[in-house]
């Protein structure tokens, strides 16, 4: 679904991902992981369109993407940014709805099914109760669900997450992965409603939430595809070790799921 | 061919629209007063104007030098003399603009106006209909005759205009006599404005306070200056070292007593020897017949000595 | 927001518009009063004279003074609260008005130059003032945007700082020209204080095309404004083109503004803060705060110059000393009754 072929990116002078190549089928999520500086957020922009690329294509359901203008982009892939700072003029039904843009005219204004769609991604994501809140009484995790909502109601096929779960605490971390994860793999009940399985890319820095919430693993270090398998083949402790420069053991928890912790005494610096 | 036609006759209709815009020229023929202003305009009037309105103080002073006070239906601001003017009705400007609706509801026959107004005023008059005159300043002194004989006309006080001028140039001729006997021409400072006492404002050449300086037997200490009017600074005016210090803005407040206060110029010889004087600013900027009694006044400080 | 909110912005500002309009029909110099002017009025319509108007002074100063006078204000209020609320959505800052890249000081340059040339006395001399404030408020907007260019894009940061550095220039430019003439010192200030300097029908004549395109262009760009508050990139995920909304904007927020400048000198705060008034009460949805502002905009600075042309009449003071005076403290004064938390 998604086809990343020898992508050159880099601004100016150094490329920062250099000649980066893979491929995910739909229904997945892809987790990006990777020391810092590795390339992981320049990827998401790329993918999207902000970056251009210096060589190499990337195509979306077999469309490549430097031959798309902004609005067919912006209908293919969806971008879920951190939730630093929303500009407070806004309410939650407000904010969802501009995630309705690459389909409205300059005028701005919604059609029934515009709205339709809005009022079902507020249900989805539930956020309908506070649909007429103002954005600044909501929580971190409340906003990060808010910019997860505007990207949904884009309905385009593929998900990008930028360290969604940076800043948030633990419960609302969990809340967002788990939600990612049923957006790859909708319940039957959601198939029967119409709600169509995405592909998700999400780049993520604890590792602990990989194995429980992702279909695939990409290791990126320096601009550089190092290993990419499902969670269990790269969350290898040699490999861990080597690339983040910290003796690190990988263990497996009561429902076989890896965890990452460091190997050392945490006692002995 | 057809579309050739077109663009001749577009063009043709272009060429007439433009001409219209151009200000109509009066009809010279059949009115008894016919002059052309200072914005080259021709300007018509049936019978000599009765209901006047001053756009300019200097104006004001004509109007009523000549005889024709009592047809002054509306003034500006600052007129202020003669002590008449003051009941007249004020018609603004001391912002910068005046009220056209008062002026028009003065229904004059004749608005003058002089080289303080703009191009956009006297537009903006004549659109309301109203005729409107465009009094210029007179280049020097002798040149006052041609204003007003101008006023005169537009009045019908030509007679008083002539005898003014004359009486004018007769007191102007004695000055210039009576100073070319003299055998020295001291250097005469005025002062404009000194918010700054470091750089204060004076009259260079080209203004007409030059001009009365040089009639009156002095020499200005602003002719060495690039502009009609400038700055000049503390340092160049100790190098000049005036003979005299006459005080423009005293009508705003300055006295004699504060320009010893000023730094550096309590050594100045005008002001040590006590030659400092006040002076109305009023009689030399206004163009009108009062700049002949700044003449005097200015003679008669600069040349005590031929006045006893 | 159901359909009766929707509405009442809408219907309280052209309220206060009307009523700005009829007090300025009302209110000048010379006394009319209400039972003369309908009088007046509706004698003009069936092409007689009227009976309390002999000489025709009163229609004259009705039709050829005060109407005209109020369309241009009209105009020329819209243009700068529009153009003055785009641009705080455009550069997402609540200090920008309609002169933030250097219109205005262009404009002042370009009036105040020409003033230094004693043009003839016909209708294309008299314009080329007007003309010449036209002409340098564009041209100075497209140098900056010239200046402030990266390749195809035009970021924010370089416009407000290019801005900065254009009318510093061009005011140096204007005082130094200023200082220099004697004869048109006066006249320069004036215009820069701001007031429309021509009377009658010719000045709405000359800026209406302009006015038309300026102030229909801001009516629709709400929404890509809207988006962009997210900033640049959120909106280009979104589908915006940002470049092309950016320079759209500009133009035709520098159309309007140049067009106002043009005949109405220098008015300044009305831009900055009528935006900021409507932001307060109805919120910061730039679909409904530009037509807003424009609608608000126009009703206050008619208000600010019946003040202006009242207050010490016969005198007429330049509006712009009103605005700056009044614009202040008035939004202080909302800004501390607002109970919005949440405002920009």
């Amino acid at each position: 679904m998604l086809e990343v072929k020898e992508i050159t990116v880099g601004y100016g002078e150094k490329p920062v991902l250099k000649e980066l190549s893979f491929r995910i089928p739909e229904g997945t999520v892809l987790a990006l992981i990777g020391p810092n500086g590795s390339g992981k957020t320049t990827f998401i922009r790329a993918a999207s369109g902000i970056i251009p690329l210096q060589k190499g294509s990337i195509r979306v359901e077999g469309h490549d993407l430097h031959k798309m203008n902004s609005q067919e982009v912006a209908r293919a892939i969806a971008v879920v940014p951190q939730a630093r700072s929303i500009p407070p003029a806004f309410c939650v039904e407000e904010v969802v709805a501009l995630g309705r843009t690459p389909y409205l005219n300059w005028l701005g204004k919604l059609s029934d099914h515009d709205q339709m769609i809005v009022d079902r991604v507020l249900e989805q994501t539930d956020l309908a109760a506070m649909r007429d809140r103002n954005v600044a009484e909501l929580s971190g995790g409340e906003q990060q669900r808010l910019f997860l909502a505007r990207a949904l109601a884009q309905e385009a096929p593929l998900l990008l997450l930028d360290e969604p779960t940076t800043h948030l605490d633990l419960q609302y971390q969990v809340n967002l992965m788990q939600r990612v994860y049923r957006l790859a793999h909708p319940s039957n009940a959601e198939l029967a409603a119409g709600i169509k399985a995405r592909t998700v890319v999400v780049t993520i820095h604890d590792l602990n939430l990989l194995s429980r919430y992702t279909d695939l693993v990409a290791l990126l270090v320096d601009g550089r595809l190092v290993e990419m398998g499902a969670p269990a083949e790269v969350l290898r402790p040699d490999l861990l070790s080597r690339t983040y420069h910290l003796a690190l053991d990988v263990i497996k928890d009561a429902s076989g799921y890896t965890l990452v912790t460091p190997a050392d005494d945490p006692t002995d610096l | 061919m057809k579309s050739f036609i077109t663009k001749i006759c577009a063009l043709l209709l272009l060429v007439v629209l433009l001409s219209s815009c151009a200000v109509p020229a009066g009809e010279s023929g059949t009115s008894k007063i016919s002059l052309v202003d200072g914005l080259e305009r021709p300007v018509a009037l049936e019978k000599p104007a009765a209901r006047i309105v001053s756009l300019a103080p200097s104006i004001t002073e004509i109007l009523f030098a000549i005889g024709a006070g009592d047809q002054v239906v509306g003034r500006d601001s600052f007129s202020n003399y003669p002590e008449e003017a003051l009941a007249i009705q004020d018609v603004g400007g001391s912002m910068g603009s005046y009220s056209y609706e008062m002026i028009a509801s003065l229904e004059p026959d004749l608005v003058l106006a002089g080289e303080i107004n703009t191009p956009e005023q006297v537009k903006s008059l004549e659109d309301l209909g109203l005729t409107v005159y465009y009094l210029s300043n007179p280049e020097n002194l002798q040149a006052l005759d041609e204003v007003l004989a101008a006023a005169g006309t537009l009045t019908g006080h030509e007679k008083e205009a002539g005898e003014l001028a004359a009486s004018l140039n007769e007191r102007i001729n004695a000055v210039l006599s009576a100073v070319a006997k003299a055998e020295a021409q001291p250097l005469v400072f005025y002062e404009l404005d000194a918010t700054d006492p470091a750089k204060p404002w004076t009259p260079g050449p080209g203004s007409y306070m030059d001009e009365l300086i040089q009639a009156a037997g002095g020499r200005n200490v602003g002719s060495v200056l690039q502009s009609s009017w400038a700055e000049i600074s503390i340092e160049e005016l100790m190098v000049q070292n005036p003979d005299i210090i006459l005080l423009g803005d005293s009508n705003y407040g300055i006295t004699v007593e504060q320009v010893a206060t000023r730094t550096g110029w309590e050594n100045l010889t005008a002001v040590t020897e006590g030659n400092v004087f006040a002076f109305n600013d009023d009689l030399v900027s206004r163009p009108g017949p009062r700049m002949v009694d700044g003449l005097e006044e200015l003679a008669k400080i600069i040349h005590p000595e031929l006045y006893k | 927001m159901n359909k009766k909110n929707r509405l009442q912005p809408y219907l309280i500002t052209t309220l206060i518009l009307l009523a700005a309009l009829v007090l300025s029909f009302a209110v000048g110099s010379v006394f009319i009063s209400p039972r003369t002017m309908i009088d007046v009025l509706f004698s003009a319509v069936r092409g007689e004279a009227s009976a309390l108007d002999p000489n025709g002074v009163y229609l004259k100063i009705i039709t050829d003074l005060r109407i005209p006078h109020a369309v241009l204000l009209m105009l020329a209020g819209a243009a700068l609260a529009g153009s003055g609320g785009a641009y705080q959505g455009l550069f997402r800052n609540p200090l920008a008005d309609p002169y933030l890249i250097g219109v205005s000081s262009g404009a002042g340059l370009g009036a105040v130059a020409a003033m230094m040339i004693q043009w003839p006395y016909t209708t294309l001399g008299l314009m080329v003032v007007p003309a010449a404030a036209f002409a340098g408020g564009i041209l100075t907007v497209l140098l900056v945007a010239q200046l402030a260019r990266v390749g195809k894009t035009v970021p924010t940061t370089n416009l407000i700082l290019a801005g900065v550095a254009a009318s510093a220039f061009a005011s140096a430019l204007t005082s130094a020209l200023m200082i220099n003439s004697t004869g048109e010192l006066r006249r320069a200030l004036v215009w820069m204080m701001g007031g429309s300097t021509q009377t009658g029908w010719g000045p709405v004549w000359g800026i209406l095309p302009y006015m038309v395109v300026g102030l229909c262009g801001l009516v629709i760009i709400g929404h890509p404004l809207n988006v962009l508050q997210f900033g640049d990139e959120q909106a280009q995920q979104l589908g915006i083109r940002v470049q092309r909304v950016r320079w759209y904007t500009i133009a035709i927020a520098t159309l309007s503004t140049a067009a106002a400048v043009a005949y109405t000198g220098i008015i300044g705060f009305l831009g900055l803060v009528v935006p900021h008034i409507v932001r307060l009460v109805w919120g910061g949805d730039y679909r409904r705060l530009i037509p807003v502002s424009m609608l608000g905009g126009a009703g206050l600075l008619l208000l600010m110059d019946v003040i202006a042309r009242s207050v010490i009449a016969p005198q007429e003071i330049p509006v712009g000393i009103i605005t700056a005076l009044l614009g202040g403290p008035f939004f202080l004064w909302i800004l501390k009754r607002s109970k919005s938390q949440n405002y920009w």
